[in-house]
């Protein structure tokens, strides 16, 4: 059947009361504006306040989808057993508004944490109780380059029901069964979308891949990315886009594919341990030093370098697709004012103009 | 997939502590159900409440009711596993990574260089090549350390040397206590070539520096980068090729290593710590 088929239209107030239907069933997390200092507007995933309607923000929220799946600090164990494992938090969370480039991210983070020896419990018990209803894009930042990285500013799968924003409210779509379900359960809150609708899902959404394409003008490369840093591995060029990092891990924190965490133990009464997961981040020094003081990215163009390898290069070597998804976070968060963009032009350029033999 | 949880340790029990050298020591842990391994895979030996740090058992496979860790003084953790005592229980996690080829290494010379406590996860693999010791057409043993004092399992090396089809050959950098061996560092004996070239396989184990200059003399006697075999070392923490920092390129040492074809990740960037 397809999308079309089963697709259903649903007004503003009528997505609020369903809002508030999936606010009996769990928890509810939906993008709220927040303007900044330099009067710039943001939107931040917060909790649903009773009687609290929708925003459609038109591009993604700050914090990326991963926060919800593999959060940023989690207790892992508890020791020596006795037989008391750690309960899993299967409690459902509804995630409202979610960007394309989120909902591609999860399979980045899927491919790590769900294999199948050693499966990472926790993140599977999270992933499989999250609702996601993704919201398409309308207003690309500049720093968003979905379509470089071969996505659109619109999610195709991986979610569970999609938004378009038409007509005083949203064409629904469902990406899987617990979206057909929703669809299916709630039947008295939609009506069958006019063809005018769906002529205006296709309308909006080339316009959205060409604002972002437009956005990127300048930034295709000449080959693949995962070629491109083949050859670029030891370029002294990496030196040059390194000056401004403060180290700071806003770009891998921001950023919804990176995966690297740390554990750590602590004591807590007599004979009684407890481990903890917790985000960790590959620019940090103390992040692949050994005990000695050894380390295989002593530098700091090392560690910024191994960013980009980890994710562009070893990523497709591994699993066949980058772990990067366009979203831009990286770009934004940056104090430094370095551009992922920019860089991979720039060491394109380094291979251009050594007559392709750098 | 599986349910287990992978970042809960089991307990075990260290049975006896071995005083292998001033810095060294093997703790002889008792796991509260066996834990099958393959010689090279490595386990979290978890001190509890401080943390994990990665050991691979210097014991044999073939007899996992116990498992020896033999340990040098590094970090925190290694500190406070040396003073351990007895009767105290420690966490396992494990057993992770790959292990040695051994399948490959039959009717082969197999060349072993190690390098002072780098010879403890070697030892496991010895314990494997000795019980079926007629598969292989020769075990040469090369050992390494600073001092006479900082060889590991000393009252075992004229033993080993005794079997038939090994040689045990050793050396220290810098002579002390009447040591009448060789003196000078490990890649010295490689010199010596006896070795079946075009037929064997290399496998080492000991600091970076030296694996470094193991390779390297390897390759100008005439050992090809797919027949040598190296036991990397990088930080590692989950042991399952998710918590990011252990690779070399696209490969996850605690997954794929920790001994790693030299071939498969020469052309990386750092495979060797500065």
């Amino acid at each position: 059947m397809s999308a079309q088929a089963t697709a259903k239209y649903i007004s503003d107030t009528g997505f609020n009361s369903l809002l508030a239907v999936f606010s009996s069933r769990g928890k509810v997390f939906m993008p709220q504006a927040v303007t900044g200092q330099d009067g710039t507007t943001h939107f931040h995933y917060e909790p649903l306040k009773e009687g609290g309607s929708f925003e459609h923000a038109g591009f993604r929220p700050v914090q990326p989808l991963k926060s919800y799946l593999f959060q940023s600090r989690i207790k892992v164990a508890d020791y020596p057993a006795g037989g008391d494992e750690i309960p899993l938090d299967e409690s459902t969370v509804y995630i409202i508004g979610a960007a394309a480039c989120d909902v591609i991210s999860l399979k980045s983070l899927d491919v790590i944490f769900l294999q199948d020896e050693f499966t990472d419990v926790f993140y599977r018990a999270r992933r499989e109780n999250t609702i996601i209803v993704s919201a398409d894009c309308s207003e690309p930042r500049e720093s968003c380059f979905c379509t470089l990285q071969g996505n659109t500013p619109y999610a195709s799968s991986g979610f569970d029901l999609n938004l378009t924003a038409v007509d005083g409210g949203f064409l629904l779509e469902a990406g899987s069964d617990a979206g057909e379900s929703i669809l299916t359960d709630f039947a008295d809150h939609f009506s069958d979308p006019g063809q005018n609708m769906f002529d205006d899902q296709d309308r909006q959404r080339q316009e959205a891949e060409i604002k972002v394409a437009e956005i990127n003008r300048g930034y295709e490369l000449s080959k693949s990315k995962h070629d491109l840093l083949g050859e670029l591995r030891e370029s002294d060029h990496w030196n040059e886009h390194v000056n401004t990092c403060v180290e700071c891990g806003a770009c891998l924190f921001s950023c919804p594919t990176c995966h690297c965490f740390m554990l750590y133990d602590t004591q807590e009464g007599e004979g009684a341990f407890k481990r903890f997961k917790k985000w960790d981040a590959c620019i940090y020094g103390g992040y692949s030093r050994m005990s000695g003081g050894g380390s295989p990215r002593l530098g700091l163009m090392e560690r910024f370098r191994h960013r980009y390898l980890h994710k562009l290069e070893y990523y497709p070597d591994n699993f066949g697709f980058e772990a990067c998804t366009g979203c831009g976070r990286c770009i934004e968060g940056c104090m430094g004012r370095i551009d992922m963009r920019k860089v991979m032009s720039a060491l394109d350029l380094v291979i251009a103009d050594s007559g392709g033999d750098a | 997939m599986s349910d287990l949880n992978p970042y809960m340790p089991l307990s075990g029990t260290v049975e006896r502590v071995i005083d292998e050298t001033p810095t060294i020591k093997t703790l002889v842990v008792r796991p509260e159900k066996v834990i099958p391994f393959r010689s090279g895979q490595f386990m979290q030996l978890t001190m509890p409440g401080l943390g994990e740090a990665p050991f691979t058992p210097s014991s044999s496979p073939n007899r996992p009711e116990t498992l020896e860790f033999t340990i040098l003084k590094m970090g925190a953790v290694t500190a406070a596993l040396l003073e351990i005592e007895a009767g105290r229980t420690v966490g396992l996690r494990g057993p992770f990574g790959k292990g040695y080829p051994v399948e490959k290494f039959k009717g082969k010379d197999v060349l072993i260089v190690g390098g002072g406590v780098g010879l403890a996860p070697l030892r496991s693999l010895l314990y494997v090549l000795f019980d079926t010791l007629d598969d292989y057409k020769r075990v040469s043993i090369k050992y390494g350390a600073r001092t006479p004092d900082d060889l590991v399992y000393r009252d075992m090396h004229d033993e080993w040397a005794k079997l038939p089809n090994v040689d045990f050959t050793s050396t220290v950098d810098v002579s002390s206590n009447g040591w009448s061996g060789n003196v000078g560092v490990v890649t010295k004996l490689l010199d010596a070539g006896d070795i079946d070239i075009g037929n064997s396989y290399a496998v080492s184990c000991g600091p970076e520096i030296m694996l470094k200059f193991v390779t390297q003399k390897l390759q100008e006697t005439g050992f090809s980068p797919e027949q040598i075999y190296l036991s990397m070392n990088r930080r590692m923490s989950c042991g399952t090729g998710k918590c990011g920092r252990c690779n070399i390129g696209p490969y996850y040492l605690c997954k794929d290593g920790p001994d790693m074809k030299y071939a498969k990740i020469m052309d990386y960037p750092n495979v060797f710590s500065s």
